[in-house]
């Protein structure tokens, strides 16, 4: 495992996260996109992924750059202008978020966790997605259930507060 | 087994998280621009996944097939960039507006 792998990714995805959270300043988030742009094409590099580093690079910072285009013709540099996302939409999106997050995360716990964790240059294996299924269906089959009602709960909670957003409206 | 090698697992565990931030950009901006940004990183996460899934497990065929997806999405997330922009101007000159809120009723 390089260090500088690790390094470059945690940078391109730190800016990457930069770039979201500062998107109500387009010049800011555009400037925190490109790092991120760099910061893959290091990592890519590094991984010895060949010209393909090149072409997700330039293809990237070129839509980059259009979005910059259009977007100073758009909107205001500074800011966007747009009114605050009030409470309930704001805490639906997040839980939506969280949801899918947790649901991403989960599948990468249980692929590693039935695998092999790689560190310093061991192999890290995932298993394949029938070993998953049997591991989800079997031992784990009352968590499973467990996880399934509650991510149902959220995403009937995220609905309702988006029913009385509306509402509202 | 799905990896030989760590370079491969974590350029995959950093497609599936970069995925998740270009998620919650789709989620927490209301800028059409900003939304476009998110997509754009969800777009790039794909191509990552691809070249950690094939081009470096040192399968010469595998590496092809997977040079070609990361082409393929490459040109997508263009595509697919340029449309939602000539969107967002349209929608612009139309509404004034770029709150993605307000486009809730397909009404153009």
């Amino acid at each position: 495992m390089s260090v500088a792998l690790c390094v470059g990714l945690v940078v391109a995805l730190g800016s990457a996260f930069g770039a979201i959270v500062l998107g109500r300043n387009l010049t800011r988030s555009l400037l925190a996109g490109y790092v991120f742009i760099a910061a893959l094409g290091f990592t890519l590099f590094v991984a010895d992924a060949g010209f393909l580093s090149l072409v997700v690079v330039i293809l990237g910072a070129l839509m980059l750059m259009i979005i910059q285009v259009f977007g100073w013709m758009l909107v205001d540099v500074d800011q966007d202008h747009l009114p605050a996302t009030d409470r309930p939409t704001w805490i639906a999106r997040s839980l939506a978020f969280l949801l899918f997050g947790g649901g991403l995360i989960l599948l990468m716990l249980i692929a590693l966790l039935t695998g092999e964790l790689a560190i310093d240059g061991r192999p890290l294996e995932l298993a394949p997605p029938s070993e998953i299924g049997a591991l989800l269906f079997g031992p784990l089959r009352d968590a499973t259930i467990l996880i399934g009602l509650t991510i149902a709960a959220g995403l009937l909670g995220v609905l309702r507060l988006l029913q009385d957003d509306a509402q509202k409206d | 087994m799905i990896f030989e090698n760590s370079m491969a697992g974590l350029l995959v565990i950093g497609a599936v998280a970069l995925f998740w931030i270009g998620m919650l950009g789709l989620l927490w901006r209301r800028s059409l621009v900003g939304m476009l940004v998110g997509l754009l990183f969800a777009w790039i996460s794909v191509a990552i996944a691809a070249i950690g899934f094939a081009v470096l497990q040192g399968d010469p065929e595998k590496a092809a097939a997977g040079g070609a997806l990361v082409l393929c999405v490459s040109s997508l997330f263009c595509l697919q960039t340029t449309t939602g922009l000539a969107i967002v101007v349209a929608r612009i000159r139309r509404r004034g507006t770029l709150d993605a809120d307000d486009a809730d009723q397909l009404e153009g």
